[in-house]
């Protein structure tokens, strides 16, 4: 009988058994003593130049962590993300390596459940900007600007950037819980297109300046960007990404009109006025502060005052909103396994008979039993439900 | 109400899927209804890595596999040649004709020792028949309905199926359905979310 494994690419399942590898940080010569052959001949099974063996890809499957149908199905994605961000170098090289990870296998897993269902996710990225000589703050207001304009967005507050970021212009955003120190990463891959992830532990406020920073660098083009507590504005790129999402959130023209109107006849910057400016725009508190120190609006140092002076607490800003104050509303999808495209996609993959089970589970990297809660909660019909409205196109 | 018969007239080893397990741990009965079958029951060691993988999920199915394996109420078996064949053909391709490693190693090896394979899903149960015809499949609901499991579970098989469906939302075959209904009742069927609507009611 012929085999199937000597059917396929020895180039294409060597690229695939060398992504696995990296993913978990084997070393060829680890992964070669694993499976009882020379580093060699692992070598030359990665270039392709020499046929895996079944019970080679079996071996190699169990110490990576995976399965050999995960490795080797047809419309399986094998996403390489890990080693740019392994490139960036940070000084948390384990936590955003974590999350990394974790960006890699959830956009990887989407792109695999579109490409099994037959479906292409509709990209509408904003046209490149190159960060040119010169003031790097100029130009990311002046992208910032032209970039509301091309979404459509007028001058006015933006209460919600994932959104934008999801349903106009087409990235993949994952909101997720991660270490503290890492607020967001950003990376752009030709075959998955723009991938953003998000911590959820951090407020929605913050969440929303993460997303337009990270915004900044699909603007540029970067293909892997960590946003956390080392990125400093040494970097051009970083300078023009934060100097970007003070522009996107606060348009200059609308912070200080809005700024005018609610200090009307005060002589001092008060918390009332910092905490209604910070929930008009969506952002935290210091951001917006440190938005009025950069436009003039208030003397450099107002943040620092704040924070010496018993700062602005969340009471505070409990007591001036009462019922406005905004509901954290991603807290909970964030705490689910999945993301809530992801959960309707496998679904309809299940329901259609594409992907089994088992298949699921490893693709999502979740237990069989949160699978089933899944495939079941996100149709309330049950699982062979197919009485409901048919849909029309 | 009895179930309906849908048990094969072989009498070979029965061999667990990693969902058939899952729902046997679910019920909390699990050494009661494989010491009630009798007859050899046999798991793929794929099957145990499949479900080790889940270990860093926080599931407890590995732990009990290995607890019902160091009783003896559970054999473990590697495939052989011919099991490995199936294998390759049922993992490797295109994602609508595969299966994941734990279900493609069942069938193998139900077809190498001329076991009886414990398939739940339509899609796990349409490529094993295409694959390998001449292995005899039921699902894990059978295993529920056996009437030897019937007997030794007496009074508790409704509380039994009952923490299935809920604890592992154990999937049913649509033949079973009605006795589900029967067995479980209508007032703890409205919270088995695994079951279709029409059949929770409500």
């Amino acid at each position: 009988m012929t085999s199937v494994l000597d059917t396929l690419s020895p180039q294409h399942v060597g690229e695939r058994l060398r992504i696995a590898r990296e993913a978990v940080k084997l070393k060829q010569q680890q992964a070669a003593d694993a499976i009882g052959v020379a580093r060699t001949t692992l070598v030359a099974i990665e270039q392709g130049q020499r046929k895996v063996k079944l019970e080679e890809v079996r071996a190699l499957a169990q110490i990576y962590r995976t399965s050999v149908n995960a490795l080797l199905r047809q419309e399986a994605v094998h996403a390489d993300l890990l080693p740019r961000f392994r490139k960036l170098g940070r000084s948390y090289p384990e936590a955003v390596d974590r999350a990394a990870a974790l960006l890699n296998h959830l956009a990887q897993g989407e792109c695999e459940l579109e490409n099994v269902l037959g479906l292409k996710r509709t990209q509408n990225y904003p046209p490149e900007r190159m960060i040119l000589p010169g003031d790097v703050r100029i130009q990311a207001e002046q992208d910032a600007l032209e970039l509301r304009q091309w979404l459509g967005l007028g001058m006015g507050p933006i209460r919600d950037v994932v959104a934008i970021l999801e349903m106009q212009i087409g990235m993949r955003v994952y909101i997720r819980p991660l270490p503290s120190e890492v607020s967001g990463l950003f990376a752009y891959d030709e075959a998955m297109g723009a991938c953003m992830l998000i911590n959820a532990a951090h407020r929605r406020t913050r969440r929303n300046a993460t997303a337009a920073h990270e915004l900044a660098h699909l603007v540029t083009r970067q293909t892997a960007e960590v946003f956390d507590k080392t990125t400093n504005d040494d970097v051009r790129e970083e300078r023009y990404a934060h100097a970007f999402s003070r522009s996107f959130l606060m348009p200059a023209r609308t912070a200080m009109e809005q700024f005018k109107e609610l200090t009307a006849g005060a002589k001092n910057l008060t918390r009332r006025h910092v905490i209604e400016l910070a929930h008009l725009f969506g952002v935290s508190r210091e951001f917006a502060v440190r938005r009025l120190e950069e436009l003039q609006l208030v003397r450099a140092g107002a943040w620092d005052w704040f924070e010496k002076n018993g700062s602005i607490t969340d009471e505070q800003e409990r007591e001036v909103l009462g019922d406005r104050l905004p509901l954290d509303d991603d807290g909970e999808s964030a705490r689910q396994p999945t993301t809530v495209r992801l959960a309707l996609l496998a679904s309809a993959a299940w329901k259609q008979g594409l992907l089994s089970e088992g298949q699921l589970a490893e693709l999502l990297k979740i237990d069989r039993v949160e699978l089933r809660r899944l495939l079941q909660d996100g149709d309330a019909e049950g699982s062979t439900g197919n009485d409901a409205p048919e849909l029309l196109a | 109400m009895t179930p309906p018969s849908s048990w094969p007239d072989v009498d070979g080893p029965l061999i667990l899927d990693a969902s058939a397990v899952i729902n046997l741990n679910g019920s909390g009965a699990a050494q009661v209804i494989l010491e009630a079958l009798e007859g050899p029951v046999v798991v793929a060691d794929d099957v145990i890595g499949e479900l080790e993988r889940g270990i860093a999920n926080g599931r407890r199915d590995a732990d009990l596999l290995h607890d019902l394996i160091a009783a003896g109420f559970v054999g473990r078996r590697a495939l052989g040649q011919v099991g490995l064949q199936i294998f390759e053909r049922l993992t490797i391709g295109s994602s609508a004709e595969t299966l994941e490693d734990g279900e493609a190693a069942s069938i193998g090896l139900a077809l190498e020792i001329g076991g009886v394979a414990v398939i739940d899903e339509t899609k796990g149960r349409r490529l094993a028949v295409l694959t390998a015809p001449a292995v005899p499949l039921v699902g894990s609901i059978d295993l529920f309905g056996h009437p030897r499991v019937r007997k030794a579970l007496g009074d508790d098989i409704a509380e039994v199926v009952f923490r299935a469906l809920q604890e592992a939302r154990m999937q049913v075959l649509a033949t079973h359905h009605d006795w589900v209904a029967s067995l479980v009742g209508p007032e703890r069927l409205k919270l088995c979310d695994s079951l279709p609507r029409s059949i929770r009611g409500g």
